[in-house]
């Protein structure tokens, strides 16, 4: 199978910049921030040194655009105006378990691409609704892989935030 | 399967649905959680979502970047469809060879040299170790060398000291299957020494290739992040063995050996 050479910025920005931005938009529930975090996801993309998905970029796109916003919730420091924003603030300011082990760090070198993040992980299962099955069917890890990670993330944080995730596995899986 | 209802559609499986980019297995799921008419009441809710939105102009850095390619998309993007799934995990029957006679079959057939535990190693050093079981004994397999389906292999590996290791193997379908430790969770400890896996297997008929990696490190593994990281690389280039880059320098902390294997 052959691959491009040849960027299609505008075509994939045409294809995929309506879910990018809806994903920004739903979690940071602020147009102006989520146009930005748009821009941000699409530069992220052209700097992205791993080869990319040949059967389709949503998947890859909705996780960075959920990276991209989370690591925007994490400097904004907003007050949560319900559960689901409590939620979202809970997981974006959760140290990440990978930094911890620096396995992310390790993967990248050795095949220059990015792991998933455990935070995004946690809002698709957490908040998205997405069953630890579904999760690692769009993460390409393994279900027990990614209900160690959330678990991980889980023990991370204040007792309270734990509450407002509920319990792990809670989706069907 | 839990068979509980969730209350909505995950919008990620939505919004591959709209492109055309959802299975045909997570389809069925849907349908069956939510039921045809729920679907298409939401995908019509987001096709008039995606008839309103007004997408800001393209940044400028961003075209500004275009000239300098990045292998950004494959042919079955630009297609508008959907591969399935190429990479799933493979459990290979195991083939069970006797192996407390491989060393001397190993030693005898003048390739390895089995080592105490401890002892340095001679010869070639760490690394990677692959032979065939043959009719007169067993040979071993240096990179490139080809094999056909059927043929039974024993993996081994040696180490000058004591850490952590996995290997793993992708064929030509692009399935990815761990050999050592047995499960992701397993004891991943190496032994110094030259030493031999407790399970050989037979090659299916996958084409191609079978492409090996050891990896060893002087901290434990993360065996999932591995085996994820090897999966999502072949589906990146499907067809081809991983583009990773050997790292056997002395001193170095992180050690990754390759062998391939044609078919």
């Amino acid at each position: 199978m052959s691959t491009l050479e040849t960027v299609e910025i505008e075509r994939v920005y045409a294809r995929y910049g309506t879910l990018v931005l809806r994903r920004c938009r739903a979690l940071l529930r602020d147009d102006a921030l989520a146009e930005d975090a748009l821009q941000d996801v699409f530069l992220r993309l052209l700097k992205r040194q791993a080869p990319l998905e040949s059967r389709g970029l949503a998947s890859l796109l909705y996780q960075m655009a959920t990276q991209v916003s989370l690591n925007r919730l994490r400097t904004l420091r907003r007050r949560p105006e319900d559960q689901g924003e409590l939620v979202l603030a809970a997981i974006a300011q959760a140290p990440s378990p990978e930094a911890a082990l620096g396995v992310r760090t390790l993967l990248g070198r050795v095949f220059r691409q990015e792991s998933p993040s455990t935070q995004v992980m946690a809002v698709m299962h957490y908040c998205d609704g997405l069953t630890l099955a579904e999760v690692a069917e769009a993460t390409g890890l393994s279900v027990s892989g990614v209900r160690k990670r959330l678990r991980q993330l889980r023990a991370q944080l204040p007792v309270e935030s734990r509450d407002e995730l509920g319990e792990l596995g809670g989706m069907p899986e | 399967m839990n068979e509980q209802r969730r209350s909505r559609l995950p919008q990620l499986w939505l919004e591959q649905l709209r492109l055309g980019e959802l299975s045909v297995d997570r389809q069925r799921a849907l349908e069956k959680e939510f039921g045809q008419a729920e679907i298409q009441r939401a995908l019509a809710e987001l096709e008039r979502l995606e008839a309103g939105e007004q997408l800001p102009r393209l940044p400028a850095v961003a075209q500004s970047r275009q000239r300098h390619p990045e292998r950004l998309v494959g042919p079955a993007l630009l297609a508008g469809g959907f591969v399935s799934a190429a990479v799933a995990a493979l459990v290979m029957g195991p083939w069970r060879l006797p192996t407390s006679s491989m060393p001397s079959a190993i030693a005898d057939a003048g390739v390895a040299e089995v080592r105490e535990v401890g002892v340095r190693l001679k010869g070639e050093g760490p690394g990677l170790r692959v032979f065939r079981k043959t009719d007169g004994g067993v040979e071993r397999l240096q990179s490139g060398a080809w094999a056909d389906a059927g043929d039974v292999l024993q993996l081994g590996y040696a180490v000058d000291r004591q850490g952590y290791g996995l290997i793993a193997s992708v064929d030509g379908r692009g399935a990815v299957t761990l050999h050592f430790p047995e499960e992701p969770s397993g004891a991943q400890q190496l032994v110094p020494g030259e030493n031999l896996l407790a399970q050989g297997y037979q090659l299916d008929d996958s084409p191609h290739f079978e492409w090996f990696v050891f990896v060893s490190d002087r901290q434990p593994l993360d065996v999932e992040a591995w085996t994820a990281a090897l999966a999502a690389a072949v589906r990146a280039k499907p067809g081809e063995p991983p583009a990773i880059a050997e790292t056997a320098a002395p001193g170095e902390r992180l050690q990754i050996r390759t062998l391939l294997v044609r078919k």
